[in-house]
């Protein structure tokens, strides 16, 4: 009997894993706790034992594919064996065998092999809707007539919902997670209505005081986060709403803002909702001595200023740190898609602004790779032209962190909400003096709390503990910065 | 017939003649170099050994007459009046080109001045040239089209369709078949049905005949009778102008399908030569007339000079 | 076949109940008038019953003469031809062809003269001439006197495409093809020749590339040519009884295209029907469908379907003829396939 070689579970939140290196050929011999393989988890890369003794029969996936806990990634047996198991296209790139949906990594179980007729049978079912085939010679003539109904929908491999366009961009708009819902389309698509009906029941339900964020009715730009308060594209124009009384936009309210403030209001309002609903968001708190970043920006800031133009603020200081740190801890510069935590190969780091009109959020590009000179005259540039409303829409998109400052209003420690797609935001407290113990002596030194607020779907607590740690320790031996 | 025959031309005239004769050779030869160096792109088609056709046939015209030319159109448009510069500007593509640069060396136009424009399919230009007739006649005037085509187009539908509609409407349309021996490499004696196309006029009812197409007075003389003939409401008539090309097709033509004993042969008639060779003895014979008739006009000497200038 | 009277536009001073033909005839008619320069040509124009197969030509011979109003014998390249020379040196001609189907023989002068004039000679040249044909089947004209070949010349730049199905707009667009400066290809429906419906009266161009919403409706949008927009509509009334509201709307001219009102329509109802008689591989409507997809994805709560011809020469016999066409029920059917 051909004994399975699984991707093994090495972490309790661990969902998939990438096989890095395969240690032995296939078709050499292999001993029960031999190193057979190297994976790769979100943690780290750990070499796995053979878990039975024979011949590599066949490796399912090769070099460089992950796939999910539990899926067979190799046969080992006795030269001979049938090997039940066909040669698996995951992680094999380059590979154009379908065999695998891709979204079969939701599933979590091991893959159920298929075989090639099976496989076949499913791809020309899917064509089978289409009316005739493209080809001219058609001994066949069309078939039935022309009312048949469409052949019944192939399902589509799990993990992907089957939406149409319209209702995806509602849901987007609204802030509605699509594999929630539903669909009552043809083939069990989600549409537009079964949008609209999740709105309604989430505006019904005594969602625990939240306001109901303008949901039916009102228009919501279609770009997601505080950025789509700049202006939306030209070319979309309000969703339709079908239904409900709320139907027309009404007149605003008695102190009617600014239209600018209210569409941003209206902004705000879906998108810190869904990032309370949609996330597992919780804060750790630290306090940072900042004696020694002070003495830096004393001394450093005059010459920079001097030099490059700039006055160095702390939230530069700050932002510059959490960058080096995101670097260090890449975990924390991530995101949940739907299957996974993808790690984002760039540190765009949020600057949270407010104004009267309200919370803006511009993104200072690749944070990690610019000097503290060059964050600085970004951010400068960047609060400034928010302050005037006059940032580009694509300045306020694709940040991975934000840092947010509520220390010039005496604030202490705060639990800041996350902006998502974003998986971590550091909240700053007020820098003040204070009476701190330094080895066994009571001095006044300088200090301020950060707030992480993280996202546990993306990291857990001890990487995002030790996230902060770093932050705090850049903040305390601030020459870290100066570093490239 | 009441139409005046083909006008006795200036010496003005025939010099320019000549002029544009050289004009075109010489443009055909510079973008043959062109061509070859890089600069032009698509094909050229040079037109050098047939320009006694397109000079002979326009000197028949008057500015308000039209032409429709073919891909090898360099020397109609020279012919019409075409402007050397934004005809050569058009080959290499530029923006100051009669087409901006839009339609290069087989579509350069200039309606302005009667060019309704080379034509990249052989025939393209028969029932354009048929239906600027048609508007001639309709608008009242007495304008005349002349319409140039290879003898690859002989056996194009359209000449059958064209020939027909300007028979039965007598539109004021001259088809110019250029009969250059090929069409690429398909010889006219053995693609097409007759050895002389001009009887294929007959079948239409309107006169066809052939010219020396190396001749430029010949040429001149048989148009000039066609046009008049177009000019006084008495419809199409069909010429074919008996020619060669010197060059290939284009650029690349592998030229296998003539031997250049032909070529050589056809070159000692070559048009501009013999416009000149003509043109030099007609003015030497004019002095030998003048010469004559001086002669012929002195008066005898007197008797009393008999006996004259025997000493100094 | 009896349909629905269509208002299209606001009515002005005067406005007649007019056949298809008879509104075309009348444009002709006023055309010639107010332009010496514009004059008809085809096959059978003139002198058969006193004017056209069709009879849009009728009596044309007798006000402007057989100058202006020219029979030509059958030589569909020569006309097409003829008609682009004349254009280029001045005269503004409208050439016939009896059947679209014929088209197929006059291809080089439409396609490779007329449409490329124009750009080949840096723009220094027009070619103000209307190409018109009747196309479409329903009268048992069988394969080579049927089709619905506009696709063809929807391919082709330089070309403008009319497609007129009511006898307003009949009128109204071939003022406006005669006025244009670019050649463009007329289509008329043979099926709608006879159709009637109100006509202003005097000088009303209605401009190329402005759909006509025939219907309003919010739950699908229907967007057909000829003799669809008449069976879109009946499918309305049949699927108005069901509680699904139709909007129909007829594009007019294909070239150019009316995107924004189809686009705008998509937004309102997320749902989209295309259809036409003409074959249904890399018909208009395929076109039609990938430029709202392309322009309105996030609208679409639906895959556009397509109701055409199918792709089968047209038949003979009625019953087969019929099956071989886009019919009512296969809209009605089309519909509850975007709204389910």
């Amino acid at each position: 009997m051909p004994t399975e070689v699984v991707l093994p579970r090495l972490g309790l939140t661990q969902e998939e894993g990438t096989v890095v290196r395969w240690l032995k050929a296939e078709g050499s011999r292999v001993a029960k706790g031999e190193p057979l393989f190297e994976v790769m988890t979100d943690k780290a890369t750990l070499e796995v034992e053979a878990p039975a003794s024979g011949v590599l029969l066949r490796i399912l996936v090769a070099e460089g594919g992950t796939v999910p806990v539990a899926t067979p990634i190799a046969v080992i047996g006795e030269p001979g064996e049938a090997v039940a198991a066909p040669h698996s296209a995951l992680g094999e790139p380059g590979s154009g065998d379908r065999a695998q949906p891709a979204g079969a990594k939701a599933d979590r179980k091991p893959i159920e092999a298929k075989s090639g007729a099976e496989v076949s049978e499913e791809w020309s079912q899917g064509k089978a809707d289409r009316r005739e085939p493209w080809s001219p010679s058609q001994a066949g003539g069309n078939g039935p007539g022309r009312n048949a109904p469409a052949a019944t929908p192939v399902p589509e491999p799990t993990g992907r919902v089957k939406i149409s366009p319209r209702a995806r961009a509602l849901a987007d708009a609204q802030g509605v997670d699509v594999r929630s819902l539903e669909g009552t389309g043809p083939g069990g698509r989600v549409i537009e209505r079964d949008v609209q009906q999740a709105i309604a029941a989430r505006a019904a339900a005594p969602a625990g005081g939240a306001q109901r964020p303008a949901a039916q009715g009102v228009q919501a730009a279609g770009s997601p986060g505080p950025q789509a308060a700049a202006p939306a594209p030209a070319a979309a124009p309000p969703p339709p709403v079908r239904q409900g009384p709320q139907a027309a936009p009404g007149p605003g309210p008695a102190a009617a803002p600014s239209a600018a403030a209210a569409k941003m209001r209206t902004i705000i309002a879906r998108r810190m909702l869904d990032s309370l609903q949609t996330t597992a968001q919780l804060t750790l708190t630290t306090e940072a001595d900042m004696d020694e970043i002070e003495r830096l920006r004393s001394e450093v800031g005059p010459e920079l200023e001097r030099r490059e133009g700039v006055r160095v603020t702390y939230t530069d200081l700050i932002v510059r740190a959490v960058a080096v740190a995101l670097r260090e801890h890449p975990a924390v510069n991530a995101r949940w898609e739907g299957e996974g935590v993808r790690r984002l190969p760039e540190i765009h780091i949020g600057v949270a602004v407010a104004l009267d009109e309200g919370l803006v959020v511009p993104v200072v590009r690749n944070a990690d790779r610019a000097t503290l000179a060059q964050i600085s005259a970004a951010i400068r540039d960047l609060s400034e032209r928010a302050r005037a409303l006059r940032l580009r829409p694509e300045e306020m998109q694709g940040g991975t962190f934000t840092v947010t400052n509520l220390g010039m209003y005496d604030v202490d420690a705060f639990t800041p909400v996350l902006n998502p797609p974003e998986a971590g935001i550091l909240g700053v407290g007020r820098l003040h003096r204070r009476p701190a113990a330094v080895g066994d002596r009571v001095e006044i030194r300088s200090g301020m709390v950060l707030s992480l607020t993280f996202d546990h779907r993306v990291v857990d607590g001890a990487p995002a503990a030790q996230f902060l740690q770093r932050t705090k320790f850049i903040l305390e031996h601030p020459y870290l910065l100066l570093l490239p | 017939m009441a139409r005046k025959l083909a006008v006795a031309l200036s010496p003005d005239q025939l010099q320019s003649m000549l002029r544009t004769m050289h004009m075109i050779r010489q443009f055909d030869l510079r973008a043959l170099d062109l061509y070859r160096e890089g600069a032009m792109r698509g094909s050229t088609h040079p037109y050098i050994g047939m320009e006694a056709v397109a000079v002979g046939a326009c000197a028949a015209l008057r500015p308000a007459d039209r032409i429709t030319s073919t891909h090898r159109g360099h020397g109609h448009c020279l012919a019409k009046g075409g402007d050397p510069r934004l005809m050569m500007a058009e080959l290499l593509g530029k923006a100051t080109g009669y087409c901006k640069g839009k339609g290069g060396s087989m579509h350069i136009a200039d309606v302005e001045a009667g060019i309704l424009g080379a034509n990249g399919i052989v025939g393209g230009g028969i029932g354009l040239a048929t239906g600027a007739a048609l508007a001639a006649q309709l608008a009242g005037r007495d304008d005349v089209t002349l319409c140039f085509f290879g003898d690859g187009a002989l056996n194009q539908g359209i000449l059958h369709e064209s020939a027909n509609l300007a028979a039965i409407w007598k539109l004021p349309v001259v088809y110019i078949c250029e009969n250059n021996q090929y069409a690429m490499s398909a010889r006219a004696d053995k693609f097409t049905s007759v050895p002389d196309p001009e009887v294929r006029a007959k079948a239409y009812g309107f006169p066809g005949v052939s010219c020396d197409g190396m001749d430029v007075m010949a040429v001149y003389r048989t148009v000039a009778d066609a046009v008049a003939r177009a000019r006084a409401g008495e419809g199409p008539s069909l010429v074919v102008c008996v020619t060669y090309r010197y060059f290939g097709h284009h650029v690349g033509d592998p030229l296998n399908y003539r031997d250049k004993a032909e070529v050589d042969a056809w070159k000692t008639k070559d048009p501009i030569d013999r416009f000149q060779a003509d043109r030099l003895a007609a003015a030497v014979t004019q002095e030998i007339d003048a010469a004559v008739a001086f002669a012929k006009a002195s008066p005898e000497p007197e008797v009393e000079a008999l006996m004259e200038d025997v000493y100094a | 076949m009896s349909r629905p009277v269509i208002e299209t536009t606001p009515a002005p001073a005067a406005t007649r109940v007019l056949t298809y033909a008879e509104a075309l005839n009348e444009a002709l008619r006023e055309e010639m008038r107010r332009d010496p320069r514009v004059f008809v040509m085809g096959e059978d124009v003139a002198v058969w019953g006193g004017g056209g197969v069709f009879g849009v030509t009728r009596g044309l011979v007798e006000e402007f003469g057989p100058q202006r109003v020219r029979d030509t014998p059958i030589s569909e390249e020569a006309i097409a031809a003829l008609a682009v020379g004349a254009a280029v040196a001045g005269a503004r001609p409208v050439a016939e062809f009896m059947y679209a189907d014929f088209m197929g023989l006059a291809m080089e002068p439409i396609v490779n003269q007329a449409a490329k004039i124009r750009y080949m000679f840096g723009g220094k040249a027009s070619v103000p001439v209307v190409f018109r044909a009747q196309e479409g089947a329903g009268r048992g004209n069988a394969a080579q006197h049927s089709q619905s070949l506009e696709a063809w010349f929807c391919h082709i730049p330089g070309l403008k495409v009319a497609v007129p199905s009511t006898p307003a707009d009949a009128k109204g667009l071939l003022v406006s093809a005669i006025r244009d400066e670019n050649p463009v290809v007329f289509l008329e429906h043979k099926i709608l020749y006879n159709t009637k419906g109100p006509v202003p009266a005097g000088d009303v161009a209605i401009p190329m590339g402005v759909a006509d919403c025939k219907r309003a409706g919010r739950d699908a949008t229907f967007v057909g040519v000829h003799t669809m927009v008449h069976k879109a509509l009946a499918a309305a009334e049949i699927l108005a009884a069901e509680g699904i509201d139709l909007e129909v709307i007829d594009p007019r001219t294909l070239v150019p295209f009316d995107l924004d009102t189809i686009v705008a329509s998509v937004r309102k109802t997320g749902r989209l029907v295309v259809g036409h008689e003409a074959y249904e591989r890399c018909g208009i409507g395929a076109e039609i469908i990938a430029q709202v997809i392309t322009a309105a994805f996030d609208a679409l709560d639906a895959p556009p379907v397509r109701v055409c011809g199918e792709n089968v020469p047209i038949p003979y016999n009625a019953r087969l003829e019929a099956a071989a066409l886009p019919q009512v029920e296969d809209i009605v059917a089309a519909v509850h396939q975007v709204v389910a």
